[in-house]
């Protein structure tokens, strides 16, 4: 069964699955590379990814730029990352839109940066010197967060629309983070979709989370891509694909408590499936 | 926003004495790292709960992150 005409579906690299992407690539329309694990690669490996990316369609994904900051990326990640895009020349780069450090402190992880003018416009700038740098402009995503933004003065779906408006990016909408966005901070995420321009999204990720407790014993869905992409996940692809006429690439994030690649091939025809039926729809 | 503004989030996101001394007295602690009055009137509103749950989760990420680079086609 097909998506619908132009849809890719596929999943995010890792080593552990490696063997069994390799194996199945009749039924993975696209490989997703972390980026930031080729930095440092040699030639030989960048060499051999190329020549995987001649067999399958690759798109190569960021998780350090900390682009959506008031501060000014790092220079030196940025030709790092160009470095790699112009060895691997994958179909698509993309990036989150998260602070990773500030004032010299490493967080280790993607923050969701307060949702407020001085962002939207850092966010911009930062986005109009990576597309300088690696000659095109990234995707950018979404992130999930525990905590509402302190500094914030606008919603997330706000602020997201206005940071595409500013930087002429298009969208990785990941439903995940979506969902669980929605859900620890009680909107809609239908809402959502119906406000982010549909026209500018341009690709999907699907994971799936658990829930964790806080101190006071208050709870929140954590997006761990360690557990099955939920069903409200893929209720929120079908709406995606009710909305978004353009073509989709839809990547499966997982990044450990390994399912067999049976079931991890199982996940993604039911996201074929279900993006189907929403073009139909 | 002030340029200290995300630095400041960054290290009671990291450093567990600084974000104890934040939640004993956040406008305090704020005012002393030299944000303005409105930014350290919203850090007052500071989603707590969030904020333990948010380091706790970035700090599960740092001690999962291998010093060593890691294998494109091999899992360590």
């Amino acid at each position: 069964m097909s998506g619908g005409e132009g849809d890719l579906i596929g999943l995010g690299w890792r080593p552990e699955l490696a063997a069994g992407i390799l194996a199945h690539l009749d039924r993975i329309d696209v490989v997703e590379v972390i980026a930031d694990d080729l930095f440092d690669a040699p030639k030989r490996e960048l060499r051999a990814l190329r020549t995987l990316a001649e067999q399958v369609t690759v798109t190569l994904h960021g998780v350090g730029l900390g682009l959506a900051s008031s501060a000014p990326v790092d220079g030196r990640r940025l030709d790092r990352m160009a470095r790699v895009v112009d060895a691997i020349r994958p179909r698509s780069w993309s990036e989150h839109l998260a602070f990773v450090r500030a004032g010299g402190v490493e967080i280790g992880h993607l923050a969701a940066p307060p949702r407020n003018e001085a962002t939207v416009h850092g966010a911009a700038r930062n986005l109009e010197r990576a597309r300088t740098t690696v000659g095109s402009a990234p995707l950018v995503e979404n992130v999930a967060t525990l905590i509402d933004p302190p500094g914030s003065d606008r919603d997330e779906v706000t602020w997201v629309a206005e940071v595409l408006c500013a930087s002429g990016a298009d969208l990785l909408l990941d439903l995940h983070n979506l969902h669980a966005n929605a859900t620890n901070f009680r909107f809609d995420p239908v809402a959502f979709l119906e406000r982010v321009p549909a026209e500018r999204i341009a690709a999907l990720h699907l994971a799936g989370g658990k829930w964790v407790a806080g101190p006071g014993g208050e709870r929140r869905l954590l997006d761990d891509h360690l557990h099955d992409v939920p069903d409200p996940v893929y209720a929120l692809l079908r709406e995606v694909g009710r909305r978004v006429p353009r073509p989709l690439t839809v990547v499966l994030e997982r990044d450990g408590a390994y399912p067999s690649m049976g079931e991890l091939l199982a996940q993604l025809e039911r996201a074929r499936a279900t993006l189907a039926e929403g073009r139909a729809a | 926003m002030s340029a200290g503004f995300e630095a400041f989030l960054a290290r009671i996101y990291v450093d567990a004495e600084a974000r104890r001394l934040f939640l004993a007295d956040p406008h305090g602690e704020a005012t002393r790292a030299g944000l303005t009055r409105d930014e350290a009137e919203g850090l007052a509103a500071i989603d707590r709960a969030g904020l333990e749950l948010a380091a706790r989760s970035y700090e599960r990420k740092r001690e999962a992150k291998a010093p060593a680079r890691r294998s494109f086609w091999r899992a360590r």
